[in-house]
């Protein structure tokens, strides 16, 4: 990292080797000037910071300042920079190579599930049972891949802060509601009581995220729950107001019946693919991505994704998200 | 299908053999449309302008050579087509994408992966047949 260190009026006092170099000049010509008259910082159309080097070729940064304070006085600045054309360069090929991987993937899938769908519509002949049968076995794996498939590619674009988020000013509870409404089918199959506990509140609870992606991550925590909640099991999501740690929350939680989850498992389970003991897991699936998909979801949109549980005693996942200032 | 309904025809264009062999299915068998379908672009022009009509197109957005956007820029430049009623087959999902598509002079976005059971009533809604 190019490391300099300048007076309050920005004049540089001292500049590391690696900071001359990355500049392509000598220190001479960074000391005792500020540091923009030679490196001339500009953001280009893409909102990216670029730094010039003596020759006048442009590269991109990651930059940083942090001013340096005695008491209440401040003495000067030290700022630290890098080059990261490379990692740019890497990002753009993963993007490239997520795109084409997703239509290399998803159209083998599309001709899949669209002949079976076809086959079953009972258009091209009728089948006996156990043919039926084997459709159906074949429909539903076919489903279930791409349903991993759409994980991956989401949580590969999660990481590299890819994911486009549409954010815009979102009532909690509507969002509670509806995407209850849309596993109460699931909850049926499975036999559990899939329940929303509205809020209380006068207000609406109100906050600034993209309603596809939180929807996606709330549906996540419903799915699991109803996942491992044995026959006859409740599941309940509620909406609420939260003090937090930096300001008022909005939250929504998700609490089941199932088995809780040991103490010492609680921060693996977010991690991906982790598949629950198989023992407690019995007959139970899943792609062990949900969870981080989420967790990837609520942090970007500023918001954080907890969880309390003990053994014997059932789960709380909760999201919580800073609430929206009314004047938004 | 009942009687007295216009025969429709329509012609595909998507590179892909199994897909174009699914929307045949679909449209041909499910929705009685006659279907007519190309793997490229330059294809589809070629059918236009030698004297081929069709009532409608569909067009895959992803090929290589003439994409489903340069295709229809194309088309709309033939002699009688300006008009000719037209839809995407789109895998895209940012919004960014979307709207370049839908500005373009296009009846419809129709999504892939598509449902092929439900296509042809999907077809008959955006182009309001």
């Amino acid at each position: 990292d190019g490391i300099v260190a300048s007076n309050p009026e920005g004049v540089v006092l001292v500049a590391n080797r690696a900071s001359t170099a990355l500049l392509s000049c000598r220190a001479s010509d960074l000391v005792g000037r500020r540091f923009e008259e030679l490196a001339r910082p500009e953001r280009d159309v893409t909102g990216q910071l670029t730094l010039s080097r003596r020759d006048g070729s442009r590269f991109p940064v990651e930059y940083h300042t942090s001013p340096i304070q005695v008491g209440e006085e401040l003495v000067g600045y030290v700022d630290t920079f890098r080059d990261i054309t490379q990692r740019l360069e890497v990002e753009q090929l993963k993007d490239q190579f997520v795109g084409v991987v997703s239509h290399e993937l998803r159209t083998p899938l599309t001709s899949i599930k669209g002949s079976l769908a076809l086959l079953a519509s009972g258009a091209f002949g009728t089948f006996s049972a156990e043919q039926t049968e084997l459709l159906d076995l074949a429909r539903s794996n076919a489903e279930r891949l791409a349903l991993l498939v759409d994980d991956i590619l989401n949580l590969d674009r999660l990481d590299a802060g890819r994911m486009p988020l549409n954010p815009e000013a979102l009532d909690a509870a509507e969002l509670a509601d509806k995407t209850v409404r849309s596993l109460q089918g699931a909850a049926r199959s499975a036999d559990v009581l899939l329940e929303l506990h509205r809020s209380t509140e006068d207000e609406p609870l109100v906050v600034w995220g993209d309603p596809m992606r939180l929807g996606q991550a709330l549906s996540n925590l419903v799915g699991n729950a109803i996942k491992f909640s044995n026959a006859g099991g409740r599941v309940i999501v509620a909406s609420g107001r939260a003090d937090g740690p930096q300001g008022p929350e909005v939250t929504l939680a998700v609490t089941d019946e199932g088995p809780g989850i040991p103490q010492d498992q609680q921060e693996a389970v977010f991690n991906r693919f982790h598949q629950v003991d198989p023992r407690e897991r019995g007959s139970r699936t899943g792609s062990g991505l949900g969870l981080s998909i989420a967790k990837g979801i609520v942090e970007r949109s500023g918001g954080r994704l907890w969880l309390r549980s003990s053994v014997g005693r059932g789960s709380t996942f909760g999201i919580s998200l800073p609430a929206a200032n009314r004047e938004k | 299908m009942g009687t007295g309904e216009p025969h429709r025809r329509l012609l595909i264009v998507d590179d892909e053999p199994d897909i174009r062999t699914l929307l045949s299915m679909s449209l041909e068998r499910l929705g009685g449309f006659e279907v007519v379908s190309v793997g490229d672009g330059q294809a589809a022009l070629d059918l236009l302008t030698s004297g081929t009509t069709v009532d409608a197109v569909l067009l895959d957005v992803q090929m290589p050579g003439l994409d489903g956007p340069s295709t229809l820029t194309k088309l709309r430049e033939l002699p009688g087509c300006e008009q000719l009623p037209a839809a995407f087959l789109t895998a895209s999902v940012q919004v960014s994408q979307r709207r370049a598509l839908e500005d373009l002079p296009v009846n419809a976005l129709i999504e892939k992966p598509f449902d092929p059971v439900t296509l042809p009533d999907t077809v008959r809604s955006v182009f309001g047949w």
